[in-house]
């Protein structure tokens, strides 16, 4: 037979690139599945020449060894946040100071813009695809707040730098694990919690906690990031990173949005459960920003000992917010 | 003469063991201790700010340091099923293989452990609340199996009975 | 070899390896190990080890095993346990298997302390255990209600399973919490009457003691009162909001340590015997927890788990084959998987088909926690059984194993039963509606 009968491939066919992906979300939340999303899409527009496999719930690495495993190539990729690993992300760290974000998509997209321009040497181990955050964290009660001195020496669950608000809110800090507090709220160990209205919902708190205050004046976050072992991404070809860079982007929207819907949904359920929300008014709401300025003046002055420019990341963060639709 | 350094080397292992051991009982009251705090200050509205950390270090650290005495007292939990059907020289072969075994874990982990603790020195990785750095934690976990290591040399050495009587 | 036949030879190589008598939790972290490595990549693999050992020993929530234990060991040293057992066998002491009927009781109560069930099997075992032996009970029996006492925790709120499987399935933790209690009472009573019955047939295994006149039972409680009170101020504490259950096992310790005191049972000689034995205890079940977590990551990433739940799921069935097709593949995965590992990677598969039957979800979840019940106590992974080995050091794992297997058969029953008459589980949580 002549050669042009068989028509041979103008290459090899290539192998599949396949890559393991570590969440710490469940797999039915929310983000696990929009994470599912961003690696079907990628699959789809690479036509299969990349195949990402989701370890979610942990299974692969625990949230705080996720970054962790990525640099050493545990998982290929990973998602978790900054603030599991205190002092990893020093200049990061900075995206999750109460500084009154809006909302989720707000909050993603500045950290996400933000970490591309400034390119902090802290996260130079792993290759960065985007980052994503949560809506404003809020304060839910069992007894009503309407201003400081209410909360004076209330016990809210708090841990990491939200027990730093708490206390420098006049409030009692009481650190436990996420899956204890709904107990805790239940049985009064603790009469509040700071978190991001999401929480009630997917955390079921919602169940043991009477009123929330919308205190996003103050709203802290805290960002996620989707990040590749160095060597992997080295190795894949220019045309499959383009489509990485490109998908990612996109997604930090949809990610954004899904928090947003989220924080919708937690509303809901809040309502539904007859709890009052209480709106903070305009003096009270500039008494909770004095109150945790020392907050964010810390974050600066452990910057500036560090050599690094957290003056003016912090002054990019609030530009961007003030620029932002609210 | 070789048998007094190998003496000395005897009662110092021992010695080194005991101390990593009373290590791990002070921190085990330690967590009580701090805990209880906690709980009575909390009434008062003045918790202790960072006992989440505290606990979670100290919990750490008592785990770590009984590990050599653990395997000293031949505290670990195994199936001795094929051990009890062998002949005595199968059981020597089982022996030397089982502690051989052993021994190259705690190795391969000490020497893993002490990688780790660089990471987290060179990302100045530190607590939640205290930011206490943690970096030494992996160190004292390694110490631990270096010592957990002599202590299957030891058992290797002596066949039959437990370094430490329990 | 793919990835999904390396994780079936590395269970074949965990059986094989299991029984060359290197210790439990070494051999499955090796096995986990050299399995991960296979499948990702060797620096990877000891990166995990390092990783998941230090994550494990610095959890909080398994400090409670460390405080519980020594909660333990200072209330058998100073004889507070063998008075709270002569009470026992005063009570209940001229039934047949009366004491291991007291253990299966005592486990439940404690359960509703605590969440875990390595710690509840640790601290029954250190008390039960040796009182059982002085009364001439048979180790096959004392054991085995000791091991499976201890999962009884997992059902008895609160419950780490019901916290995994609500937040997986969006359910309500308080609805699920209350539907635990009834089945958690039911299956405490049938283990009751499974040792009964063991007893009649068999009654050397758990020889009758002479009857008691109400006066005598009166006056064996004079000896316990004060442990009863410390009972009452941790379970208060815990209901009227002053500590959490993790903290509630360092308060339990410092109350047994006052009563101890009080009472002058206790001498320096004691506490440092309590405390080596306490560190000994809670390194050998963390270095089983341990070995236990790396092994479920290496089947995570082979996905054998996965697989196997999803063609499960998509056979075309009748309803009640599904849910026993369920049930089986629970009690054959428990055989190797640390429960809660095994809740986390399957129940988002079975959870929507299950849904999809007409189901109840909280029924479904009542049902995984009773299935992966039956894993901590069945060979040759059995947490549990472990546990209860490390503490009595001179019965070997198959006695206990051994004398599991009548409670796991009746963990099976009592899952039968569950299933047939839904309403068990799902009264008490629907009248609250
Ligand atoms: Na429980
Ligand atoms: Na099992």
């Amino acid at each position: 037979a002549k050669k042009s009968d068989v028509p041979t491939p103008a290459k090899a066919p290539e192998k599949t690139i396949e890559l393991n992906y570590s969440i710490f979300f469940p797999p039915t939340h929310v983000q696990c599945i929009e994470a599912q999303n961003w690696a079907d899409e990628i699959a789809k527009r690479t036509n299969g020449r990349v195949k990402i496999t989701i370890f979610p719930g942990g299974s692969l690495t625990q949230a705080p060894q996720c970054y962790e495993g990525v640099v050493n190539g545990i998982s290929d990729l990973g998602m978790s946040c900054f603030a599991y690993t205190r002092g990893r992300f020093p200049l990061l760290e900075g995206l999750d100071l109460p500084l009154g974000y809006p909302n989720g998509l707000t909050a993603s997209r500045i950290a996400t813009e933000l970490a591309m321009k400034y390119k902090p040497a802290e996260v130079n181990d792993v290759h960065l695809l985007y980052i994503h955050a949560h809506g404003p964290g809020i304060l839910a009660t069992k007894k009503p707040v309407n201003n400081l001195e209410e909360l004076k020496g209330m016990k809210i669950r708090a841990t990491g730098l939200s027990a730093k608000i708490v206390s420098s809110l006049g409030a009692t800090p009481v650190a436990m694990s996420q899956p204890e507090t709904y107990e805790a709220l239940q049985k009064g160990v603790v009469e509040g919690t700071l978190c991001p209205i999401e929480t009630l919902k997917g955390w079921k708190q919602g169940e043991v906690i009477e009123s929330v205050t919308d205190s996003s004046v103050i709203g802290y976050t805290t960002a996620m990031f989707v990040a590749m072992n160095k060597q992997k991404w080295e190795s894949l070809p220019a045309d499959i990173k383009q489509i990485f860079t490109d998908v990612s982007k996109e997604w930090v929207d949809k990610h954004g949005n899904a928090w947003n819907q989220a924080d919708e949904d937690g509303k809901k359920f809040v309502e539904s459960l007859n709890h009052k929300t209480i709106s903070l008014n305009e003096a009270e709401k500039q008494r909770w920003k004095q109150a945790v300025q020392p907050v964010i003046d810390e974050y600066v002055t452990a910057a500036k000992a560090k050599n690094l420019s957290g003056e003016k990341f912090l002054a990019d963060i609030q530009k961007m917010l003030q620029q932002s639709p609210k | 003469m070789l048998k007094k350094v190998v003496s000395i080397y005897d009662h110092s292992l021992k010695a080194a063991v005991f101390f990593l051991a009373v290590i791990a009982a002070i921190s085990i009251l330690a967590m009580i201790a701090i805990t209880c705090a906690d709980v009575v200050m909390r009434i008062f509205r003045r918790p202790i700010l960072g006992s989440f950390d505290m606990i979670r270090i100290a919990g750490m650290i008592s785990i770590a340091c009984a590990l050599p005495y653990t395997t000293a007292v031949k505290g670990h939990v195994a199936i001795e099923f094929l051990h009890h059907k062998l002949s005595r020289i199968g059981r020597a072969v089982l022996d030397v293989f089982v502690h051989f075994s052993i021994i190259v874990m705690f190795v391969f982990l000490a020497v893993r452990l002490i990688a780790y603790g660089q990471a987290l020195h060179k990302a100045g990785e530190v607590s939640a609340t205290l930011q206490i750095p943690l970096f030494w934690i992996p160190y004292v976990i390694a110490i631990s199996c270096f010592a957990a290591v002599l202590v299957t040399l030891h058992i290797l050495m002596h066949p039959g009975k437990e370094m430490i009587k329990p | 070899m793919t990835a999904l036949q390396i994780g079936i030879c590395g269970c074949i190589f965990l059986v094989v390896m299991l029984v060359s008598s290197i210790p439990v939790g070494l051999v499955m972290a090796a096995v986990g190990a050299i399995g991960f490595a296979c499948i990702v990549s060797p620096q990877a693999a000891l990166s995990m080890i390092s990783a998941d050992v230090f994550d494990i020993f610095s959890s909080y929530s398994l400090t409670v095993i460390p405080l519980f234990v020594l909660m333990g060991q200072i209330g058998f040293h100073s004889g507070i346990s063998r008075r709270l057992f002569n009470a026992a066998y005063k009570w209940l002491g001229h039934l047949p298997g009366g004491l291991a009927m007291s253990t299966v009781g005592a486990c439940t109560v404690f359960g509703a302390i605590c969440g875990s069930g390595p710690a509840t099997a640790a601290t029954m075992a250190m008390v039960a255990l040796p009182e059982m032996k002085r009364y001439n009970y048979s180790m096959e029996l004392a054991t085995g209600s000791v091991a499976a006492g201890g999962s009884l925790g997992m059902l008895i709120p609160p419950s780490v399973v019901f916290i995994v499987y609500a937040i997986l399935t969006e359910q309500s933790i308080g609805k699920l919490f209350i539907a635990g209690i009834v089945p958690g009472i039911m299956i405490a009573a049938m283990f009751c009457l499974q040792i009964y019955i063991q007893c009649k047939l068999k009654p050397s295994m758990g020889p009758v003691g002479e009857k008691t006149s109400f006066k005598e039972k009166l006056i064996s409680l004079k000896g316990v009162i004060e442990t009863i009170l410390l009972f009452v101020f941790v379970m208060g504490g815990m209901f009227a909001g002053f500590f959490t259950p993790t903290e509630a096992a360092a308060m339990g310790a410092l109350g047994i340590l006052i009563i101890a005191a009080v009472r002058k049972n206790i001498t320096i000689k004691i506490l440092i015997r309590s405390l080596f034995e306490t560190i000994r205890t809670s390194c050998m079940v963390m270095v089983i927890i341990a070995g236990a977590v790396i092994f479920g990551r290496f089947l995570a990433v082979s996905r054998v788990p996965f697989e196997l739940a999803s063609s499960l799921s998509t056979m075309p069935l009748p309803p009640w084959v599904i849910i026993a097709f369920i049930i089986i593949f629970y009690l054959i995965a428990g055989c190797f998987v640390d429960a809660l590992a095994l809740v986390l990677l399957t129940v988002p598969i079975f959870y929507p088909v299950v849904i999809g039957l007409g189901y109840d979800p909280i029924w479904f979840g009542v049902i995984i926690v009773v299935v992966t019940q039956m894993g901590v106590i069945s060979p040759p992974v059995g947490i549990n059984v472990y546990v209860v080995s490390g503490i009595e050091r001179d019965i070997p794992l198959q006695t206990i194993f051994k004398g599991s297997m009548p409670f796991l058969y009746t963990l099976i029953i009592a899952s039968i039963i569950l299933v047939m008459f839904p309403s068990i589980s799902v009264f008490l949580p629907n009248m609250l509606k």
